[in-house]
């Protein structure tokens, strides 16, 4: 009874110290002991925490297991929070480089590409600085255009504001944007070294096309046990939902 | 030896049985445009040799007489023969057939006679002087000397088929593995003479690479007996093959176009021409014959799953090597030597990898191959040489080479090594090293990922970043709220300032009024300067505010202006200019009566208020 009651008090404890279980992961992936960060790390996770190192050192633990899949899975969450991070962008790259399939990407309008770049950027929270910024510059310019005695100087305190207003305007759907597509999780990783992709959600349906660990799609549809998935060629089929792992 | 003297002797009492005669060779049947002996023999001396006539033929030479003589001992009995023969060389011109009439001789003092004969001369087809050709041809290189059936003598047979000759292609192991190194023979078993071979077509082995052992190497001949039968063998190619895929992989047959000598079937005379009734004096007729060997299906067995440093050597190998010297100037060249030596697919090694300190500049080996072909295959060596250029001053050690090779006798990997060796490179001579000691790209040795975020990070609750925090809206309330006062406070500055004239006209007949009250008492006290004193200040200062004029302009000259601008009435001007002179003049003027005073005062009144 008294153990019992040890253990539960202990196992409310110990998810309570992040801090302490952080510290045992990265002395674990120092020693060598990869499966023993990897699980250290995912039981910060599990307790629903986050963050853009977190994800990042265990798609690096990951990728010492040879894990290639859930590395890149990792990595990927980590670009999510943080998306301008070097070495999370350079250990992506190197861990993409090691995946079997080449799928060539299909050309997407030029607008199109430039607002995915743009969202993609900064993280919704950076995005909600420069918008606190540029309202502040936006309101000091209002305020100035309205109390300019002056023509020509009123006159061009209202071209500042009017620019500043468009550039408030754009940074707000910017902001909304990217918050939305934070909240979005509609991309996945191949986390199975092969895997089939069927014509239709069910076992013995056609088989479509192999793919392989690492390996990113975009998830069109979900039903029970099974994605409808986009390669980024084009290419669509149904995937197991266990076969992969959304990032 | 034996045999043939005692076949000589038996010969010739088989001669002497038959008695004086005269013997005629001639064929029985020629081809227009053939040459051919007639022979006459006498077993005697001859002498006053007639000849027939060869009407209808032309004789290109003859009688050309030639004797030769015998003498034996049989069981003490001495025996002494002759044989004279008249031999023409006879032409035959056109078809037809030609009686050739007797010849006659004396021998032994009788005269004798042959037997009248003829032959029959015929036309060739087309196709049977083809055939002729190719014949004389066979026949020319039938005498070449270096033929091996050439001194063949045996029985010959007039049949061929596939029991008197065949051909059989055989390997050295049906059942082998990838790469494994594979003898293959071609043979020819005849029982009859072969004056020639040809090898029609090479077969192209799918799946093999094939190197030919046999060539430039005699033909090696032997006898061996199959199903109970003596067979000439002849080996006429020998190949090694190297299976290049595994499976159940074909050996494809070969075709051969093989000449066999038939020998045409004669009667036997029963005279001692028999004598020469072998294969050296026979007009045998080369007889044309297609072969094929038998196809041979192998089973290649795949190699196991291989080990590090396994470059595709199957057979058995031996590895050394290492560096030429020991220690070198930088910037100076030494050699890596790697020589794998022993039996298997030598050519088909793959280069080995190097792995070298970076700080050698290394080009591609040179390779040189020692191969030699024997009948059990490929074996010899192949050496790889580097040359290598260490660009910097230090200790660097070239690391082990380790080889693998896959022997298939014993059926697994054997790794062979070449030890680690240390090299000491000196500082190179300065004069070279300023040539080659060019700035480098900073090299790229190994990707690897980058390390850990360390530290201790800010951990959030998950999809935190999704709603903006409470800061957010607080601080964007507080920008527009900001931006609301300063609006609010800087208009009612901004209307302040505008209405300082405003303000000043506003305040300035209450501020003369002031004035003027004052001006009163001091009139009731009899104040004379204090009166005046406000009086002024009253009238300038009431047309300062009311015309925003500043103070230290104020004169009756921009007073008049200033008036005169704002289109004040002539009589008004008029009146304040009067009024402006009277204070003046009052203020100055002594011993003045109040009743004056009074008047200024009451004018002054009515001026401010006109105003």
């Amino acid at each position: 009874m008294k153990k019992t009651l040890a253990t539960i008090v202990i196992s409310l404890l110990v998810p309570l110290l992040p801090a302490q279980t952080m510290a045992d992961a990265e002395r674990a992936y120092q020693a060598g002991n990869y499966d023993e960060a990897a699980s250290a790390y995912e039981q910060i996770l599990e307790q629903g925490l986050e963050s853009a190192a977190l994800y990042y050192n265990l798609g690096n633990t990951y990728y010492r297991l040879g894990q290639n899949g859930r590395a890149i899975l990792n990595y990927e969450r980590a670009l999510r929070l943080k998306p301008n991070d070097r070495d999370t962008r350079e250990n992506l790259a190197l861990a993409e480089s090691h995946t079997t399939d080449r799928i060539a990407t299909l050309p997407q309008f030029f607008a199109l590409r430039w607002w995915e770049s743009l969202l993609g950027a900064l993280a919704p929270t950076s995005w909600r600085l420069i918008l606190l910024v540029l309202l502040a510059s936006t309101a000091a310019l209002v305020v100035l255009t309205l109390l300019a005695d002056q023509y020509t100087k009123r006159r061009n305190y209202a071209i500042g504001a009017t620019g500043a207003i468009l550039l408030l305007a754009l940074c707000t759907v910017v902001t909304i944007a990217s918050s939305a597509r934070l909240q979005r999780h509609n991309q996945a990783v191949v986390t199975q070294q092969a895997v089939v992709v069927k014509g239709s959600p069910e076992r013995d349906s056609v088989d479509k096309f192999i793919i392989h660990e690492g390996t990113k799609v975009t998830i069109d549809e979900s039903l029970s046990g099974w994605h409808k998935i986009r390669l980024a060629d084009g290419n669509t089929g149904w995937l197991m939902q266990a076969d992969c792992e959304i990032i | 030896m034996k045999n043939i003297l005692l076949t000589l002797l038996l010969a010739f009492t088989t001669l002497a049985a038959i008695g004086q005669d005269i013997t005629v060779r001639a064929p029985q049947t020629v081809y227009v445009g053939d040459n051919f002996q007639v022979r006459f023999e006498v077993n005697d001396k001859a002498s006053a040799f007639k000849g027939p006539s060869f009407k209808g033929l032309s004789v290109l030479s003859g009688p050309n007489q030639s004797s030769s003589s015998y003498t034996s001992i049989v069981n003490g009995n001495v025996s002494h023969t002759i044989t004279n023969t008249f031999t023409y060389i006879v032409r035959a011109d056109q078809e037809g057939e030609f009686n050739i009439g007797a010849a006659s001789c004396t021998a032994g003092g009788k005269t004798i006679a042959s037997q009248p004969f003829s032959i029959k001369v015929e036309k060739l087809s087309q196709q049977q002087q083809q055939q002729r050709q190719q014949q004389q041809q066979q026949q020319q290189q039938r005498r070449d000397p270096f033929d091996p059936w050439n001194n063949q003598q045996q029985a010959a047979t007039t049949k061929i088929d596939g029991t008197t000759l065949f051909a059989k292609a055989a390997v050295s192991k049906s059942n082998l593995y990838q790469g494994e190194q594979a003898i293959i023979t071609y043979k020819i078993y005849t029982q009859v003479p072969i004056s020639q071979y040809q090898i029609d077509k090479l077969p192209g082995n799918k799946g093999f690479w094939a190197e030919d052992l046999s060539q430039g190497r005699e033909i090696k001949q032997y006898e061996e007996t199959v199903n109970g039968q003596r067979y000439q063998v002849a080996e006429i190619k020998r190949g090694a093959l190297f299976a290049q895929e595994s499976g159940n992989l074909r050996i494809e047959p070969l075709d051969l176009n093989v000449l066999a000598m038939v020998q045409r079937q004669r009667r036997r005379t029963g005279t001692i021409w028999d004598l020469f009734d072998d294969p050296f004096f026979n007009s045998a007729q080369a007889v044309e014959r297609k072969i094929t060997t038998n196809a041979i299906n192998v089973k290649v067995k795949p190699l196991p799953a291989a080990p590090e440093g396994f470059t595709g050597a199957v057979g058995h190998f031996d590895i050394e090597g290492g560096l030429n010297l020991n220690e070198v100037r930088a910037n100076e060249a030494v050699t890596y030597r790697l020589t794998i030596s022993g039996s298997g697919n030598l050519p088909l090694i793959n280069t080995p990898q190097l792995e070298l300190p970076k700080i050698f500049e290394s080009y591609d080996p040179d390779v040189k191959d020692r191969i030699s072909k024997s009948d059990n295959g490929i074996s010899g060596s192949r050496t790889y040489e580097w040359i290598l250029i260490p660009r910097s001053q230090g200790d660097f050690v070239i690391p082990a080479y380790e080889f693998a090779y896959f022997d298939p006798s014993v059926g697994h990997y054997v790794t062979k090594r070449v030890e680690a060796q240390n090299l000491k490179v000196n500082a190179g001579d300065p004069k070279s090293t300023a040539m080659v000691s060019s700035k480098d790209d900073v090299r790229l040795l190994n990707d690897d990922i980058n390390y850990l975020k360390l530290g201790r990070y800010k951990l959030s609750e998950r999809n935190s970043g999704v709603r903006p925090s409470a800061w957010f809206w607080v601080v964007m309330a507080a920008i527009v709220a900001i931006a609301v006062a300063a609006t609010a406070i800087g208009r009612k500055r901004q209307t302040n300032s505008k209405d300082i004239a405003g303000t000043r006209l506003k305040q300035a007949t209450r501020m003369a009024r002031r004035r003027l009250k004052k001006a009163a008492n001091y009139l009731k006290t009899n104040d004379n300067t204090h009166f005046y004193e406000e009086i002024y200040k009253a009238i300038w200062g009431c047309i300062a505010d009311k015309y925003n004029i500043n103070l230290a302009e104020l004169n009756r000259d921009t007073v008049t202006a200033c008036l005169q601008s704002r289109n004040v009435a002539p009589e008004v001007q008029q009146q304040i200019m009067q009024l402006l002179q009277d204070v003046d003049i009052a203020r100055f003027a002594p011993g003045d009566s109040s009743t004056q005073r009074q008047a200024i005062y009451d004018e002054a009144l009515a001026v401010i208020s006109s105003l």
